[in-house]
């Protein structure tokens, strides 16, 4: 038993300090590869497009809307393919949406609001651009700072004895940096915490994971992107004994088309809860299992 | 019936007539001092192009068309003609002056200060536009 959670332990450690090594790597890559371009006019000017938007998949990204720019976010999420032709790949299965819509009212700084059909989450957040990244790379990476608050708005009798309003409560915050290494390819690496005041039996109430995404251009408008989202289960830090309840890992991939006005993202997922912090705590859907479902986001800016 | 049939044949006459009424022709610009003089400060090469590429297609493709014939798929609605960017006339012109066409606009041709917020791609779709030069 010991050495089983040993094992897991370093496991996980190990998938820690990949992640993290290979993204520094890849950022000191990336500024030593540009060091030369000091010299020209736009130096010092901000780059733009890191990603297409402020959503990729099921992460946040470094990017905020435009100030005084409104944006309507439609998610979608199908159920698991799993059970192939009998409900189409999940299409017929129950299904997940979330409803949002963003305000920009800074060029950095974002709000918004949005409805999530599970667990009937109302969820209020905002985003800041704390650093821009330049074209010099006399700023290498893009840093954005995420929070939200989502309430379980759900009849009162689910939250079980003694019931608080409190107990409605979730919080999810994240720490975005970004690196765009040029046109066609970027970077981005968020560790995040997670906080529910009221959980299932046994199930934690902190969690903090670390999420890797990319995404890739093919052609002027069309791009592809994965995401990786790993919870830290680690046993020192770990609520109660058992790891039964330990929430799986993410992957998701997919294809981006970006317009002036509108996004749109078709991928394979593991997550089904759409709010971060869902996803997050909650998700037993395994990567090596395959249990993957459809998902799609829409976003139109007005 | 037969003022019926009339009626029918004079509305569908009317209908397909009001679909081939021209979109009006551009009248001239008129174009700042400031940015008639403007010069480019972005070199014309092969990056700069692919970015204006990128921002073409996101932004400029719907009315202007892949080839900037000014008959992307958003075209047909509009009423004042997106121009010919191939044409010999259109290439005349100065960075500045397609500059200021490009990103400051009127009327239908939208503004892009907002929305191309970065300097370099908006002198990197001024470099993408030479690349229509029949
Ligand atoms: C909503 C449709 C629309 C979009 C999108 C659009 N344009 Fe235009 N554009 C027009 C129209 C219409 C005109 C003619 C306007 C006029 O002459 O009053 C025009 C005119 C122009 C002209 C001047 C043409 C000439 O013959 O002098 C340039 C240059 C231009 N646009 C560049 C761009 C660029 C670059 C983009 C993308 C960043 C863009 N346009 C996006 C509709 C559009």
């Amino acid at each position: 038993m010991r050495t089983e959670y040993i094992n897991k332990k370093a496991k996980n450690i190990s998938i820690f300090e990949s992640i993290t090594g290979l993204f520094v790597i890849l950022l000191i890559l990336g500024s030593s590869l540009n060091v030369n371009a000091q010299t020209d006019e736009f130096a010092n000017e901000p780059v733009s497009g890191t990603f297409e938007s402020g959503l990729l998949a099921e992460t946040q990204t470094v990017a905020t809307p435009f100030a005084g720019e409104f944006e309507l976010h439609i998610q979608h999420r199908f159920g698991l393919i799993e059970n192939g032709l009998e409900d189409v790949f999940g299409i017929y299965a129950t299904s997940n949406i979330r409803m949002g819509l963003n305000y920009g009212i800074t060029e950095k700084f974002m709000i918004g609001y949005g409805y999530t059909k599970e667990f009937k989450l109302q969820e209020f957040h905002g985003k800041y651009r704390v650093l821009t990244q330049t074209e010099s790379n006399s700023i290498p990476v893009s840093v954005a700072v995420y929070g939200n608050l989502a309430i379980n708005s759900q009849d009162k009798s689910v939250f079980g004895n003694d019931y608080k309003f409190s107990d409605r409560l979730s919080y999810f915050s994240q720490l975005l940096v970004a690196h765009k290494f040029n046109d066609n390819f970027s970077l981005q690496f968020g560790p995040s915490f997670t906080h529910f005041n009221k959980t299932d039996t046994l199930v934690e109430h902190d969690k903090v994971a670390l999420s890797l995404a990319g995404r890739a251009k093919v052609s002027p408008s069309m791009s592809l992107f994965f995401e990786y989202d790993q919870p830290l289960n680690i046993d020192d830090m770990r609520e109660f004994a058992s790891d039964e309840n330990d929430p799986e890992a993410n992957l998701s991939f997919g294809i981006e088309i970006g317009t002036s006005t509108h996004v749109f993202q078709v991928f394979m997922s593991n997550y089904e809860g759409i709010t971060p912090q869902r996803n997050i705590l909650y998700n037993k859907n395994k990567i090596g299992d395959g249990d993957f479902l459809v998902g799609f986001n829409i976003l139109v800016r007005f | 019936m037969k003022t019926f049939k009339i009626f029918i044949l004079v509305a569908i006459a009317l209908v397909g007539f009001s679909f081939t009424i021209q979109q009006k022709k551009a009248t001239p610009w008129e174009i700042p001092a400031e940015y008639k003089k403007m010069e480019n400060p972005l070199a014309n090469d092969k990056a700069s192009v692919n970015k204006g590429k990128m921002v073409y297609m996101k932004h400029c493709r719907s009315c202007h068309g892949n080839k900037g014939l000014g008959d992307g798929p958003k075209a047909a609605r509009l009423k004042t003609f997106p121009g010919d960017f191939s044409s010999a006339e259109f290439q005349a012109h100065g960075d500045g002056e397609l500059f200021y066409k490009s990103i400051i606009g009127r009327d239908e041709m939208p503004n892009y200060e907002k929305k191309i917020p970065s300097k370099k791609d908006q002198w990197a779709v001024i470099n993408y536009l030479r690349t229509f030069k029949k």
